[in-house]
């Protein structure tokens, strides 16, 4: 449910955040996928690619390396010379995630970054992160949507209001979590408000 | 001393990404004018056309500084100003209006504050570049006195940086700060010499002021270096101006790494 932690939870794992108390350990160097952040509206496709490219971190020629391959995952043809601001969100989005995805991280960790772009898109970007998974990288796939991360991910991890529910495999914990969700549709208004109103201590 | 150590690294590490985004900063800003980068010219031109009128034309009455024509001498300390007005407002600002761009990445945050300055330095060079070719044209090749040109340069950005890295961290979190450095930058602007000089009749406690202003030091220093082939760094001046920069960038840098895990949360 909203406001449970999962978009903090991923900026700590992503270090873009730092917590206040205790320490993420990481083993590896760990990506955001966030697809908006680090374009620059003025500038076109290729430079937004080493402008993003230089912003995560990235040297020259590895900005240079990945550069056809971004141009090709994001299809965008003769758009890749044009400002970015004449986009639709779509094709922005179509650049954002094939620069991310090109950084080639060892964790990556992904924030309903796939609820953007059109079907086709979205299952080419599917099929590119279970790309990943086969070389045996670690992915954080963040979602509301249980369909989408029953088809994707192994293991699942339950936040509510900021506390882990339940950790383990994946079938196991979307029945839970679905059975939750079943449960809390059938209440009232105001036990819905009791129930969350328990959960915050208030 | 971790955060001098931390600051100095990431802006080594960093230093090719620095320069490129710099570049696309300025890109970005003129490429939506018409005029493109000419503004970059027609911007200072104007302003310097209001000065010669104002102070060189109706106050001095067209006279001569040191035998140099006013509007020659003005521009010599007018391009340095601009420079140096625009890194402190800019600079200032540099945090809160770059922190959208790089949300949701792990990015070296105290590279911004020079993002902002170099950028401006830029456009700082293609005037300065101007300037100089039309001193050579009046007064024809100097020599030893450019490499001054160059040093305050160097000094001017070593200020602004400094001084940026602990306005926009301030800035980032009292949006207000941004008021106060605009007032104060412009009432910096009128206790410099940029259009007019310190003579007899100048009351002793703005001499004071005047001579204690870093800018004054690096508007001095430009005009001396481009008009009058005088390039000293002997003088006890200097050295009390590096103080002053060092003693600006450990306190810009402590306060920078100090606060910056609470930047995103001010967004």
């Amino acid at each position: 449910m909203n406001g449970a932690g999962k978009s903090t939870l991923s900026n700590l794992i992503a270090g873009v955040t730092i917590p206040s108390t205790g320490s993420v350990l990481i083993n590896g160097n760990a990506a955001l996928i966030a697809i908006s952040s680090g374009l620059n509206n003025q500038l076109n496709g290729l430079e937004n690619i080493e402008l993003k490219g230089l912003m995560m971190g990235l040297s020259h020629q590895q900005i240079k390396a990945i550069t056809p391959a971004v141009i090709e995952f994001a299809e965008l043809g003769k758009f890749i010379r044009q400002p970015i601001k004449a986009y639709s969100s779509g094709m922005k989005a179509r650049l954002g995630f094939a620069i991310s995805v090109h950084i080639d991280p060892d964790i990556l960790v992904i924030d309903e970054a796939l609820s953007v772009g059109d079907q086709t898109f979205s299952d080419k970007c599917l099929a590119k992160i279970s790309e990943f998974k086969e070389r045996g990288k670690t992915i954080f796939f963040i979602s509301h949507s249980l369909s989408q991360v029953k088809s994707f991910c192994s293991k699942g991890l339950w936040l509510h209001d900021g506390e882990l529910k339940k950790y383990g495999d994946i079938e196991e914990v979307a029945a839970e979590y679905e059975r939750f969700l079943n449960h809390y549709q059938t209440l009232s208004p105001a036990e819905r408000a009791e129930l969350r109103a328990s959960h915050w201590g208030v | 001393m971790n955060f001098l150590r931390i600051v100095a690294k990431e802006h080594y590490r960093n230093r090719y990404m620095i320069i490129r985004i710099a570049l696309f900063r300025l890109k970005s800003t003129y490429i939506t004018n018409r005029l493109g980068l000419l503004w970059v010219f027609l911007n200072p031109l104007s302003q310097l056309a209001v000065y010669w009128v104002v102070f060189g034309m109706g106050i001095r009455g067209g006279a001569p500084v040191e035998g140099v024509p006013f509007l020659l001498w003005l521009s010599c300390g007018l391009v340095p100003w601009l420079f140096i007005g625009s890194g402190i407002v800019q600079g200032a600002s540099s945090v809160s209006s770059q922190l959208s761009q790089v949300s949701k990445m792990k990015f070296p945050l105290s590279v911004l504050p020079s993002i902002t300055i170099i950028s401006q330095l830029i456009s700082h060079l293609i005037m300065l570049f101007i300037v100089i070719i039309a001193v050579i044209v009046k007064y024809g090749f100097f020599g030893i006195s450019y490499l001054g040109i160059f040093y305050y340069v160097i000094a001017t950005v070593s200020l602004l940086s400094a001084l940026a890295l602990f306005t926009s961290t301030v800035s980032a979190f009292v949006r207000d700060f941004r008021f106060v450095i605009g007032a104060v930058t412009k009432a910096l602007f009128f206790i410099t010499p940029i259009m007019w000089t310190v003579n007899s009749k100048t009351p002793e406690l703005l001499k004071q002021v005047i001579r204690y202003n870093p800018v004054t030091y690096l508007v001095d220093g430009y005009r001396n270096a481009m008009l009058f082939n005088r390039f000293d760094l002997t003088s006890a001046y200097t050295a009390g101006f590096w103080l002053v920069i060092l003693a600006l960038f450990a306190w810009g840098a402590f306060i920078h790494v100090r606060f910056r895990k609470h930047f995103m949360d001010y967004q």
